[in-house]
């Protein structure tokens, strides 16, 4: 028998019974829908997460100052203590590890200020960042407009500042460009020279950057930040130092020694990590965590589909026993007129892979609709990946082929005579 | 091949069956016959006398326990399924007393379904299938299914199917034996009408009537065969059956 042939006899065979093959559709059908739902989520999520890295930055290592001061009186006590051979983090420091270390290719300090920032006589939303030049290149971002701080500004403290593209369009308007205008920073007025273009948004679900927060920046000359801005009694130099690693095979290998260098400098060598006035943070770690969480919330879903795709293998072994048995006399007159056991074994095995190919077609469109129905209720971004659906397909294939021969086989092994005889 | 050349060579056929408690049961104890080629042969015999088991060995569907068989000159013991499943393909045109056609499929399918499992592409087919169907008087019915047919046409689409592959041999069981006597009648100037065309045919029947059609009765007892009857002068049917 050809196949051709034995797909028209397939056709045909369920066409004898087109809801009882419908229904033993549904299950594959759910099945192969969750499937590529699952997958446009989860790619969703993970273009999100690249979104990320850019914004963190993939090549980077982030030490973080931590507030030693701390909540409550005994924590206070504890760290006190412990900072005894350290002044928090500071910009000679990080000179000293970036010129050692061969990993490191340039760094850039950071200091948040806690400030008022006016426009005219408005407040600005703004979160006010002292850096020096090398911070574009260490965060690979873009400017729109202007020009970036420059070593100039930083030996002369100028008062100087580059806002985000947020910020521009909060507080100018449309035809005004805000280079060449002020901002009044703790009652001192800075001219804007630069625009940062804005850096993309993501869902807060896996917004491990706080993007929101780095697109209300307005970056001003480190030495302008330590010097013109009100400082806050028993601060330290700066609030974050970003090292740019040369290599991103090399990062890890960088976190290690970063993590060593401050051990040893701040005086806190087999502390425990909470005990620490720093922090060492890898982007890529932060969304390697991320991705775990992720993880699992793949593979319970992966299971729940896969679970429905065996249920939905069940139903067709079901529907079809229920066919050969009500068909044996079919397979009789087949026998008799010189099809061997292999052609009736194909037969029944194609209307199986029909109904499997059929339902995991129609599968991938309630899978499309799922997908989109999820981006509308909960704003997750999802991705449809065709990769997911050819494998959705394939597997309920697998499905048709592993539940569909018993039914075939026994087919196939049926007397003729006593096939012939069922009435 | 000669023109007298055997197309049934059986010599001391044994077909024992077991039964599931392993009893052994057994339904042809010793047969021996032969039909040449161009006979038309009816088997007789009360049931129980193994003319159903003889028809299924005959018809390829079960192997012999013991002797000889030969079909068309194919020694048939020992051969596995998939070769006795060509052989039945390539050589044999069953005719069964409920016609057993496909209901889901019209009659030129149900003609030419043989020939889906002898490789015979598409157009092919039903141009075989349309040709055989001509042949039995019905070249007006292609795209009608079973279920609109009579008894009698619907044996004729049957009939059809048996020769659509230009079998060696055409086994027929009780192929009148859900028919009324007219269309009975009908029927066997059917196979008379083929006969005269040189084919072979024998039938399996325990009506005397339609067995006196045929140029020999085979008269089978216990497993065993009793005695061959010639039959002088053929019972002719009164209707012209073939277009």
């Amino acid at each position: 028998m050809d196949w051709l042939s034995a797909l028209r006899i397939g056709l045909k065979g369920l066409a004898v019974h087109k809801v009882r093959a419908a229904l033993s559709m549904l299950g594959i059908i759910f099945g192969v829908a969750s499937v590529v739902a699952v997958i446009a989520v989860s790619q969703g999520a993970q273009t999100e997460m690249l979104k990320q890295l850019a914004a963190l930055g993939a090549n980077n290592v982030i030490v973080k100052g931590i507030d030693w001061r701390g909540k409550t009186p005994e924590e206070r006590r504890l760290k006190k203590a412990a900072r005894l051979n350290s002044d928090g983090l500071t910009v000679r420091e990080a000179e000293v590890l970036a010129a050692s270390s061969p990993l490191i290719d340039r760094f850039a300090p950071l200091r948040r200020v806690v400030a008022t920032v006016r426009h005219g006589e408005a407040a600005v939303q703004a979160e006010v960042v002292g850096t020096t030049p090398d911070f574009l290149e260490v965060m690979n971002f873009k400017l729109r407009l202007g020009r970036w701080l420059n070593p100039g500004d930083e030996v002369e403290a100028r008062r100087v500042c580059v806002i985000e593209e947020a910020l521009q369009f909060e507080n100018f308007a449309e035809a005004d460009t805000p280079i060449g205008r002020t901002l009044v920073i703790d009652y001192e007025p800075y001219l804007v020279v630069g625009v940062l273009q804005g850096k993309e948004e993501t869902d807060e679900k896996f917004d491990v950057a706080q993007v929101r927060q780095l697109n209300r920046r307005v970056y001003v000359p480190l030495s302008a930040a330590l010097r013109r801005t009100t400082q806050a009694p028993l601060d330290d130099e700066i609030t974050e130092v970003i090292y740019h690693c040369r290599s991103l095979t090399e990062v890890s290998a960088a976190k290690v020694l970063i993590d060593r260098f401050y051990e040893t400098a701040h005086g806190m060598s087999g502390r425990p990590h909470e005990d620490r006035d720093f922090q060492v943070v890898v982007a890529q770690e932060l969304l390697k965590q991320v991705e775990q969480a992720q993880q699992i919330f793949n593979i319970v879903m992966l299971c729940s589909a896969g679970i429905s795709l065996v249920v939905g293998g069940i139903g067709i072994m079901n529907i079809m026993l229920a066919n050969v048995s009500e068909r044996r006399r079919e397979v009789g007159i087949r026998r008799a007129v010189g099809a061997t056991k292999a052609d009736i074994l194909k037969q029944f095995l194609f209307e199986s892979l029909i109904i499997c190919l059929v339902g995991g077609i129609m599968g991938c469109l309630v899978g499309i609709g799922f997908a989109y129905l999820v981006h509308q209720l909960t704003g997750w971004q999802v991705t449809l990946a065709l990769w997911g659906m050819f494998v959705a397909v394939g597997v309920s294939l697998l499905d048709g082929v592993a539940f569909g021969t018993f039914p075939a086989w026994k087919a196939a092994s049926l007397d003729p005579i006593e096939a012939l005889r069922y009435e | 091949m000669s023109g007298d050349h055997a197309i049934i060579e059986i010599q001391d056929l044994v077909k024992v069956y077991t039964l599931p408690g392993g009893l052994e049961v057994p339904a042809l104890r010793g047969v021996t016959f032969t039909v040449r080629r161009g006979e038309f042969v009816s088997i007789m015999g009360q049931s129980g006398s193994g003319k159903s088991t003889l028809l299924h060995v005959v018809g390829c569907l079960h192997q012999p326990t013991e002797g000889m068989y030969r079909l068309d000159g194919v020694d048939v013991k020992g051969l596995d399924d998939e070769e006795l499943s060509r052989l039945r393909n390539e050589k044999i045109g069953f005719v069964f007393q409920k016609f057993n056609l496909l209901t889901q499929e019209d009659i030129v399918d149900n003609v030419a379904l043989p020939l889906v499992y002898a490789r015979v592409g598409r157009d092919e087919r039903l141009k075989l299938a349309r040709n055989a169907l001509r042949l039995v008087g019905l070249g007006d019915r292609l795209q009608h299914k079973p279920s609109e047919l009579s008894g009698g046409q619907s044996q004729r689409v049957a009939i059809a199917r048996a020769l659509v592959t230009e079998p060696a041999l055409l086994l027929a069981d009780e192929p009148t034996g859900n028919l009324d006597s007219r269309t009975g009648d009908e029927i066997m100037g059917v196979f008379q009408a083929l006969h005269r065309m040189g084919r072979t045919i024998v039938q399996v029947t325990h009506d005397r009537e339609k067995a006196e059609y045929s140029q020999r009765i085979v008269h089978l007892k216990d497993g065993l065969v009793e005695r061959e009857e010639p039959i002088a002068s053929p019972r002719t049917s009164e209707h012209v059956a073939l277009a």
